[in-house]
């Protein structure tokens, strides 16, 4: 058992915007709809599950007009579902982080008192389901067309038979004059020869980006890394990004 | 003489170029690495990939090689 603190979040994404410097608390509840099903006769009250699923987030802060910081990410986006991503455990491949593949942001609230720093905060109700995933490749920039396929990552302890749901949030991207951005996910059996996993890449040309992929590759295997090459030329070229995996 | 078995990429793979390359990789040290993309043929495969490169149709024999 480890026990994280606040130093250790890893990421806090909302639609590919880095909410992290400017975010001082995350609260995050799952919670299952539950019936009370006690009968007469019963002395002690029964429940039982519906297997249905809820989650709720609320999220606080500073209120910041930089690019691509709180009040762009938020302003203009309540009602709207946004694919929601943060780490408890540290920015380190491996780790685990949780994603939301729809999370409606039911509110935006500005804060502003005597005396006080300018607050922010927002909440997001559920659309769509939480995936509890594994940090495939940190939210770190990069630059030249490369790979993480020496980081031997695991997503899991053994491959699946039925497929993968994979999560990106690009939170920077500079071209540099190239057209574009591709980032594939490879795998691995072996964590010594990495292959393309079929069906998980991801074309960029803007950031913020935020996309979800579900895919029935049979086997997924258990080792995963990311390749990134970028098509045209250019130079000065870089992006921030975190790829994240739920086995299935 | 033993037969050489080649083997085609059927999907874009990414491996250490030497037996000496799989070695430092395994000792998280620096190594070349070999791209290859799907069509083409895969020169200096680990051939402890090999097993599961086929069971998963990653590859395929050509020219002389077997699928055994």
């Amino acid at each position: 058992m480890t026990k994280w603190g606040s130093g250790n979040v890893a990421f806090i994404m909302a639609d590919g915007y880095d909410l992290m410097g400017v975010s001082t608390e995350l609260n995050v509840e799952k919670k299952a709809t539950v019936e009370d099903i006690t009968p007469f006769g019963t002395s002690f009250r029964n429940k039982m599950s519906a297997n249905l699923m809820d989650a709720t987030i609320t999220q606080n802060g500073w209120y910041d007009d930089a690019t691509g910081s709180m009040n762009e990410a938020l302003v203009s986006t309540v009602g709207s579902s946004r694919v929601f991503a943060f780490g408890l455990e540290g920015n380190t491949a491996g780790k685990n982080c949780t994603c939301f593949q729809g999370a409606v942001q039911t509110d935006y609230q500005r804060l502003a008192a005597v005396g006080s720093i300018h607050k922010a905060n927002c909440t997001y109700e559920l659309n769509g389901q939480v995936d509890e995933c594994k940090i495939v490749a940190s939210h770190t920039s990069r630059s030249t067309a490369g790979n993480t396929d020496t980081d031997d990552v695991l997503v899991g302890s053994v491959a699946s038979t039925v497929g993968a749901i994979h999560y990106i949030e690009c939170s920077q991207l500079t071209l540099g004059g190239y057209t574009n951005l591709i980032i594939h996910v490879h795998h691995s059996s072996d964590a010594i020869t990495y292959v393309d996993l079929t069906g998980v890449t991801w074309t960029l040309t803007t950031a913020p980006y935020a996309n979800r992929i579900a895919t029935a590759v049979n086997p997924t295997n258990k080792y995963q890394s990311i390749a990134w090459t970028w098509t045209g030329g250019g130079s000065g070229m870089s992006f921030t990004a975190m790829v994240a995996c739920r086995l299935l | 003489m033993p037969k050489v078995i080649r083997y085609r990429a059927l999907v874009g793979m990414h491996y250490p170029s030497t037996p000496e390359d799989v070695q430092k990789h395994l000792a998280k040290e620096e190594c070349d690495w070999t791209e290859v993309v799907p069509g083409e043929e895969c020169i200096g495969l680990p051939p402890e990939s090999v097993p599961w490169l086929l069971e998963q149709e990653c590859i395929e024999a050509i020219e002389g090689g077997d699928n055994k």
